[in-house]
């Protein structure tokens, strides 16, 4: 039976963008939301798009997210999520990086991205804010997009108005209900809602809610911060990330803010969602290692967001296994902007006519169970990629 | 911020000289000039040389830049939305090259400003039983002070009562067992048409160029404030300005271009060249960053009052006031958010659209996420959509209460 109703818990832009594509295809879609569209994650980041990644399972679909980002405009009604071009930047400073990395190349090339490693020469003089600070060894550059992710969430909630989609804010989901071996309904602050699909887009918070179906989902909450300095004239192109000594990243917003973080190696799991002075000192002492032309700039604001971690940091798309009508749509693991739109289109196909892409084919819930709850999560950046082989 | 300048700022000299525009505004390039006088509205723009607020530099220091050639297409786009660009000026396929070259030139931002020389601020733990932040004259005795005549900045409050401070080639993590702020307050944006012009300012920021020794002597003053403090007014400005104003209702449109020219207050029409605003928004973000709530106040002119204060932090003095402002009839046309060019109609307009909560309309329109961080316009906008039927929910607060450069926080660190 093709499912008519579908309910899907948590308004970001993976709910928001899964409602639009099931409403395109001709379902009853209700949305429900216990904060405000984008008040998770989605609203949270940096909306950085970029085709570049250490395995080929995750740089075949961010290829397909970045063609599906470059044609939201018309799911979006028309809107503009002010996309625009960048250029990814991973600097290197380590020749255990280097070499890691070179032996991506032909991956890369495989795939068809255009995404190279440069040797230090090359990196100081394509992204010259480098200049100044400590010599990298390398980088990898590759073209990419940024996307303004609130202009993205409220064309995406706009739109879903629009068309007819059920969007209730302010009603939380306490639990799905199950009857036969599949979820029927969902119980929520605001009564019992029934329906002939279920989808599980409540990212952080996407592990206690299956639990509510019985469905064990071996995620991880961390909190993330990022800082926020006053506007200046465009001074940089590219979006650096870099991972020595630990993981850090820096750009430029269109309105010529610069965005930085640097994330604290031993982060524990969990929902803190304060801002802490820690996090903006190791920032501030990174970036004067790393770019310290930036050093003059006034921090406006920080802020911090929940990523959702997932055991090999690849997203959770698929039908959960020993429950029938509730799907996963979570697990970004930080690429919740960049890979959640054309995950949902995907999988909303593949809950109405059964058939799953061989993008999503990775990405299965069932590649977790039996797996240990307890992955490290504390490990190095590269080391979290290794089960997956291609970065090994 | 830097330490109170003992010679004008450039705001200040600007101010006297009769052409108070120092700024720009981001989106729209209107002239703009400080409202704040002590760096938290970011209306006045920076000094190139140190990225500082114009009116925490002296005069003579910085060149002002006086002419802005984009101002000819703010006029038009003063006639859209805020967000008129997704439909019909921006197409994702043309966000390419050089289009968006332009486009990111047309921005009315500063130039980087230059690392500062020197090393890496030393960082240094504090254990004190008493943390004073602001009008070292309120403060206990034994209490360590704040203050910011001593070049002292308490940016934000952090878990485990842990004040951050910036001082003198420092930066300080203050543990303490109480935290009193006298951080007085800012200006309470009241909405009328006008009430971004230059020379539209905070009465404090009158009074600290006045003790900068400005010679405002040819400067015809308009003092709007309650009318419990026309005598000290009065009596602080009498004879260092001419003070061809002082009255408790707010006008009804304050008119000039490029800068103030007279007010009207009824049938009343006052030619003047600044219009000082004795309207007070506690400065309470300390409170709230240490767990305060903020709610939206009542009377006429409501502002942002902390509520449930933690029983370990005590506001003092103007930070701790709910003092009535007189009110006014909110126009439409007038800024509800000045460092994004937000009007009370931009609100309508995103509420009408759909929105209704606070931060969806925040994010969508851009208030209240500016250089001020909501300081200056927090009380405006969230009263403006109380009339509109939205819950007035304060922002979440964040750090940093002051802006804070990367410089002061970039201690040398264990990697």
């Amino acid at each position: 039976m093709t499912p008519r109703r579908i309910v899907i818990v948590g308004a970001g832009i993976a709910g928001l963008v899964a409602a639009l594509e099931a409403r395109a295809a001709g379902c009853d879609v209700i949305v429900l939301e216990r904060g405000y569209p984008g008040g998770g994650n989605s609203g949270r980041n940096v909306g950085r798009i970029r085709r570049m990644q250490l395995t080929e399972e995750l740089t075949r679909i961010s290829i397909a997210a970045s063609d599906y980002w470059l044609r939201i405009d018309r799911l979006l009604g028309g809107r503009n999520p002010l996309l625009h071009p960048t250029t990814y930047a991973l600097v290197l400073y380590g020749d255990d990086e280097a070499e890691r990395l070179g032996a991506l190349e032909p991956m890369w090339r495989a795939t068809g991205i255009d995404a190279r490693l440069h040797d230090a020469a090359t990196t100081l003089d394509r992204v010259p804010v480098l200049q100044g600070g400590e010599r990298p060894v390398g980088s990898v550059l590759s073209s990419a997009l940024l996307v303004h992710p609130d202009a993205a969430v409220h064309g995406a909630y706009l739109a879903a108005r629009e068309r007819g989609v059920d969007v209730r804010l302010g009603v939380e989901v306490l639990g799905f209900e199950s009857a036969g071996g599949a979820v029927v309904a969902v119980e929520t602050t605001a009564g019992r809602i029934a329906g002939d699909a279920f989808v599980n887009a409540a990212d952080a918070h996407a592990r206690g809610l299956a639990g509510t179906a019985g469905v064990v989902v071996p995620t991880h909450p961390m909190r993330r911060e990022a800082l926020v300095t006053h506007s200046i004239r465009p001074i940089m192109d590219q979006a650096v990330t870099f991972y020595r000594p630990f993981e850090g990243w820096f750009n430029q917003t269109l309105r010529g803010e610069i965005v930085a973080g640097v994330t604290d190696p031993d982060e524990p799991a969990d929902y803190n969602h304060d801002s802490s002075l820690a996090f903006a000192t190791r920032t501030a002492a990174l970036l004067a290692r790393k770019a310290p032309s930036l050093l003059g700039l006034h921090a406006v604001r920080q802020w911090a967001g929940t990523y959702e971690y997932t055991p090999d940091r690849s997203p959770i798309v698929g039908a959960y296994t020993g429950v029938e009508a509730l799907y996963g749509l979570h697990g970004w693991s930080g690429r919740g902007m960049l890979l959640a739109p054309v995950s949902a289109s995907l999988l909303v196909r593949e809950i109405l006519t059964g058939a799953r892409d061989p993008l999503l084919a990775p990405f299965a819930p069932a590649r977790f169970d039996g797996v240990a709850d307890d992955a490290a999560l504390h490990a190095d950046y590269y080391g979290g990629y290794a089960s997956t082989g291609a970065a090994s | 911020m830097r330490a109170p300048l003992d010679s004008p700022a450039v705001t200040a000299r600007a101010l006297a000289d009769g052409r108070p525009a120092t700024g720009r505004s981001f989106r729209l390039h209107r002239p703009r000039s400080g409202v704040c006088g002590n760096g938290t509205c970011g209306q006045c723009g920076t000094d190139p040389a140190t990225g500082d607020a114009l009116c925490c530099t002296p005069a003579g220091a910085a060149p002002v830049r006086r002419r802005d050639p984009l101002r000819a297409l703010g006029l038009p786009a003063e006639r859209q939305l805020p967000w008129f660009w997704e439909r019909r000026l921006l197409r994702p396929r043309a966000l390419r090259g050089r289009y968006l070259r332009v486009l990111r030139g047309l921005s009315a931002a500063p130039g980087l400003p230059p690392a500062p020389a020197g090393g890496p601020p030393q960082r240094r733990v504090v254990e004190v039983e008493t943390l004073h932040v602001g009008d070292p004259a309120r403060a206990d005795p034994g209490a360590l002070v704040v203050d910011a005549a001593a070049g002292a900045t308490a940016f934000g409050v952090y878990a485990d009562r842990t004040v951050a401070v910036t001082a003198s080639g420092e930066l300080l993590e203050v543990r303490c067992e109480r935290l009193v702020l006298a951080t007085g307050a800012h200006l309470r944006l009241p909405p009328v048409v006008g009430n971004d012009l230059p020379g539209v300012l905070h009465l404090d920021a009158l009074l600290r160029y006045s003790g900068q020794g400005a010679d405002l002597g040819a400067l015809r003053v308009a003092v709007i404030a309650p009318p419990e403090r026309h005598a000290a007014v009065t009596a602080a400005l009498g004879d260092r300005c001419r003070l061809v104003h002082v009255g408790a209702r707010i006008p009804d449109r304050i008119d000039g271009r490029g800068r103030v020219r007279r007010i009207a207050v009824g049938a009343e029409a006052v030619a003047c060249d600044a219009v000082a605003l004795g309207l007070d928004q506690p400065a309470i973000e300390l409170a709230l960053l240490a767990g305060a709530h903020g709610v939206l106040g009542d009377g006429p002119l409501p502002v942002v009052v902390a509520d449930a204060v933690p029983d370990w932090v005590e506001l003092r003095g103007r930070a701790a006031a709910r003092e009535r402002l007189p009110g006014c009839t909110a126009q439409r046309d007038a800024f509800a958010c000045p460092c994004e060019d937000v009007r009370l109609r931009d609100l309508e307009a995103a509420v009408a659209s759909g929105l209704r909560d606070v931060e969806l309309i925040k994010r969508r329109t851009g208030a209240m996420t500016g250089p001020c961080q909501g300081k200056v316009c927090q009380g405006a906008v969230l009263t403006a959509l109380r009339d509109l039927g939205v819950e007035p929910r304060p922002m979440t607060p964040r750090p940093f209460a002051r802006v804070t450069r990367l410089a002061d926080l970039a201690v040398a660190h264990d990697a």
